[in-house]
């Protein structure tokens, strides 16, 4: 049976902007810890959002936030921004976009302190698993969605992630 | 139990299933160890925790969501979302924001306080921006008609509403536009008198408008037509009005004034002159088109003359002189014109518009009488109309187009067809001219205008060879095929001087090689010397004798015993047989080969006595005739006479010693 009513995206793009409406300051906060940038993290979550547009509809619904923090974490992982930012030798040709322009209040957030500091050394994948867990909440399984992995991968991860962090925090701090 | 970092780590995570939960909670109770990392990890889970959030506006929330095009209007119910962004206020809004006008003036006028009771009843402004900035003039004079100020001054009272009231103060609303222009009895408030001390304390104090303390810095646009006439600024009675050409700037709109008005029979004023620096300008402005003026006033109508500010104005009196003559045509064309009606205006009064940008409903220049019209139009034969039987000539296209300037005797252009006006090109100094002029002019300043004279020739020079330069290097740029020719020019060139470069390279290589035999088996040339080279070999030109060719080491203690011949296929071979003269001798003698001339070769050994006897040369070969020119135990000569230049190659071969001579 032909789709014809592919185009019509209002149910999922309503339900995914009412999610992202919900936890975008969560997920400006994890990507800004994340990538150690408020503005880089604005620009990560519009894209990531771009990109969750693009998803079956039903990933959302069944995923719910997991599969918002997946997209944030996927386009700081690969740099994907919104507005993209040109690549290649073209970029020098053409005139870039202007930047996202957003009223974030992350002054304190851009203040580096020790616990950034640490976390900053952390492999990407076990600073995305300890972000997700201890400062977004999420659980071992909605980390398996953001992160693609299983949930024991997840806790494993976690745990890892916290021993690296605990160590190199104790250095750090004394 | 199994106690580890992944179980610890779970563990405080809620989550382990809950058998594995109770027992490593029983095991937590008495393992000190484990029990420290658990609180460890807790502590790490804090402190993540506590990380700065980061809050983002509702607004630039709402604007990324409509970026990414996932922002619909129809959005869950049942998640909250944020209200879409209220405007700022006006004050922190920029101007080319919200797609609303900006105000006219840098700043708002303060306006009497509301009163509560009347923002509910109070329209909402429906006028335009022109409307809520009606009649402040630049310099913060409010202007306005004295009759409306005196009626309507009584109607509003200080509660006349805030514009910040409602909001949206600059733009009107929907429903303002919906009801079409403002009432003028709403609106009244808008020409009420701003009381005392009401302006902005960084503004300049309000000047009072007169006329004799006018500044001329604007002229005063009149529209055409019956359409509301500008309102003259109040002025006092006792001075005459001001004439329309100099007026304020965009004094408020108001209704026609009454026909009997004589706004033309007003006589025209002089502008009081103004004090300060701005008056200084002014004053040399009007010198220098005064002089400007006078220096062309050969070439130029009389009408184009304008002054309008502090320097009198000329009469308008028929000029004099030959190049104002009037020609056949012109006086028919004049004859032709109506007259035109005579206003009664004082003569020598009247401030003139002819180069004004727009047209003029009600000329304001005055002529003298209908004979001095025509006068002036006889001087001036542009083609006039005369639609209205009326003095048009203020209604031609200006010269200049943006408006009128203070310069525009300068200016103002003449008719290229013009031949009634004689055109008298300045004479050229004569020599005698010159020669008084010389004299006149001290030595070092000649030099120094001659010096002047060749270094702006130079200049120019330069100049022009630089824009041609650019011309050729944009040429290249942008041309498609032109820049293709000359990069293939370009390169063929590039890809010539390769090959001669290659060529003479490969020829200088080549030049010297010679063929020399290989050695036989049986001889193994244990010690020879170098190739001859030929670079001393006999051209055309006959060659030197110090041109040598010299082989051997330098030993002693040789002879020569035997000078044999070899034809080869193309050269031919000399071979001279040493050895040693007693005993035993090491190395081999020094041989010179020399040339005295083309046809004649000397071949010297050194260290070496020559041979007694040697079997004559075969005919037909280059060698005619071999010679012992000396003989000695040290130094033996032989020359041979050639047939023709040849070029030599020898050698030495060891054991026995030979000297190979290859002639070629």
């Amino acid at each position: 049976m032909i789709n014809v009513a592919a185009e019509d995206i209002a149910p999922d793009a309503s339900d995914l902007a009412g999610l992202a409406c919900g936890h975008l300051d969560d997920l400006v906060t994890y990507v800004t810890h994340l990538s150690g940038s408020p503005e880089d993290a604005v620009e990560f979550v519009a894209g990531g959002l771009a990109h969750a547009a693009k998803y079956p509809p039903t990933r959302v619904r069944v995923d719910g936030r997991a599969a918002l923090y997946r997209a944030a974490t996927r386009a700081c992982r690969q740099g994907h921004r919104f507005p993209p930012r040109g690549h290649g030798p073209s970029r020098f040709l053409r005139r870039p976009r202007p930047a996202f322009q957003a009223r974030i209040d992350a002054e304190i957030a851009a203040r580096m302190n020790t616990v950034k500091r640490a976390l900053m050394t952390l492999p990407f994948d076990r600073r995305a698993a300890l972000l997700l867990h201890d400062l977004a909440g999420l659980d071992y399984r909605e980390m398996s969605r953001a992160l693609e992995c299983s949930p024991e991968a997840a806790g494993r991860l976690l745990a890892a992630a916290r021993r690296d962090f605990g160590t190199i925090y104790t250095e750090i701090a004394l | 139990v199994k106690c580890s970092l992944l179980t610890l780590s779970t563990f405080i995570d809620g989550e382990l299933p809950d058998q594995r939960r109770s027992e490593v909670d029983a095991h937590l109770v008495g393992c000190p160890r484990c029990s420290a990392g658990a609180a460890t990890l807790r502590e790490e889970k804090a402190r993540v925790g506590q990380l700065a959030r980061v809050h983002v506006d509702p607004a630039s929330a709402q604007s990324m969501l409509e970026q990414v095009g996932i922002a619909i209007d129809s959005i869950a119910p049942s998640i909250a979302i944020p209200a879409p962004p209220q405007p700022s206020p006006p004050s922190e809004q920029l101007p080319w924001q919200g797609g609303r006008r900006s105000s006219a003036l840098p700043w708002t006028p303060r306006r009497p306080e509301p009163s509560p009771p009347a923002t509910e009843e109070l329209p909402v402004p429906s006028a335009s921006a022109a409307d809520i900035q009606p009649d402040l003039p630049l310099d913060g004079v409010r202007t306005a008609h004295p009759s409306r100020q005196t009626a309507e001054a009584g109607e509003v009272p200080e509660a006349a509403p805030e514009m910040t009231v409602t909001g949206a103060p600059l733009s009107p609303t929907r429903e303002a536009l919906a009801t079409g222009p403002a009432d003028p009895e709403r609106d009244a408030w808008l020409d009420a008198p701003a009381p005392v001390g009401a302006w902005e304390a960084d503004l300049p104090p309000p000047v009072e408008t007169s006329s004799e303390s006018e500044a001329p810095w604007d002229v005063q646009h009149s529209p055409m037509g019956p359409s509301p006439q500008p309102v003259p600024p109040p002025v006092k009675q006792s001075e005459p009005p001001l004439p329309m050409s100099v007026g304020l700037s965009q004094p408020p709109v108001a209704p026609p004034p009454a026909p009997d008005i004589p706004l033309m029979a007003a006589a025209p004023t002089r502008l009081a002159a103004a004090s300060g620096p701005g008056a200084l300008w002014t004053r040399v402005r009007d010198a220098i088109a005064v002089r400007m003026a006078l220096s062309h006033g050969a070439d130029v109508a009389e009408d184009s003359l304008q002054i309008v500010s502090g320097a009198p104005a000329r009469p308008a009196t028929k000029p004099t002189g030959p190049p104002m003559a009037p020609s056949a045509d012109a006086i028919a064309s004049a004859a032709d014109a109506p007259p035109a009606p005579s206003v009664a205006a004082p003569v020598g009064q009247e401030v003139e518009l002819s180069g004004f940008a727009r047209p003029l409903s009600t000329p304001v220049s005055a002529r003298t009488s209908a004979s001095t019209d025509q006068q002036a139009a006889v001087a001036d034969r542009r083609p006039t109309s005369w639609p209205g039987g009326g003095d048009d000539r203020d209604r031609t296209a200006p010269a200049d187009p943006s408006g009128w300037n203070a310069f525009a005797a300068s200016s103002y252009p003449l008719e290229k067809d013009d031949a009634s006006v004689p055109r008298v090109a300045p004479r050229p100094l004569g020599r005698h001219g010159r020669a008084v002029a010389r004299e006149q002019v001290p030595a070092p300043v000649r030099m120094w205008r001659a010096m002047a004279r060749m270094a702006g020739g130079l200049r120019a020079q330069t100049t022009a060879a630089t824009a041609a330069a650019r011309r050729s290097v944009s040429g290249m740029s942008k041309g498609g095929p032109n820049s293709r020719l000359l990069a293939a020019v370009a390169g063929a060139g590039l890809l010539f001087v390769g090959v001669l470069l290659i060529g003479h390279s490969a020829a200088r290589r080549a030049a010297p090689t010679a063929t020399r035999p290989a050695p036989s088996a049986a001889v193994t040339p244990s010690h020879q010397s170098a190739p001859a080279q030929s670079s001393a070999a006999p051209q055309s030109d006959a060659p030197s004798a110090t041109a040598v060719q010299t082989f051997g080491s330098g030993a002693g203690g040789f002879q020569v015993i035997r000078l044999r011949y070899g034809v080869q296929v193309s050269s031919m071979r000399v071979v001279f047989d040493v050895g040693a003269a007693s005993g035993q001798a090491a190395g081999s003698p020094k041989v010179a080969v020399s040339f005295t001339d083309p046809k004649t070769m000397l071949v010297t050994f050194t260290g070496a006595q020559g041979a007694g006897s040697w079997r004559a040369p075969p005919t037909g070969t280059v060698i005619s005739s071999v010679t012992l020119l000396s003989s000695g135990s040290q130094r033996s000569v032989y020359r041979f006479d050639l047939t023709h230049a040849v070029t030599t190659t020898g050698f030495f071969l060891a054991a026995p010693t030979r000297f190979i001579l290859d002639l070629h």
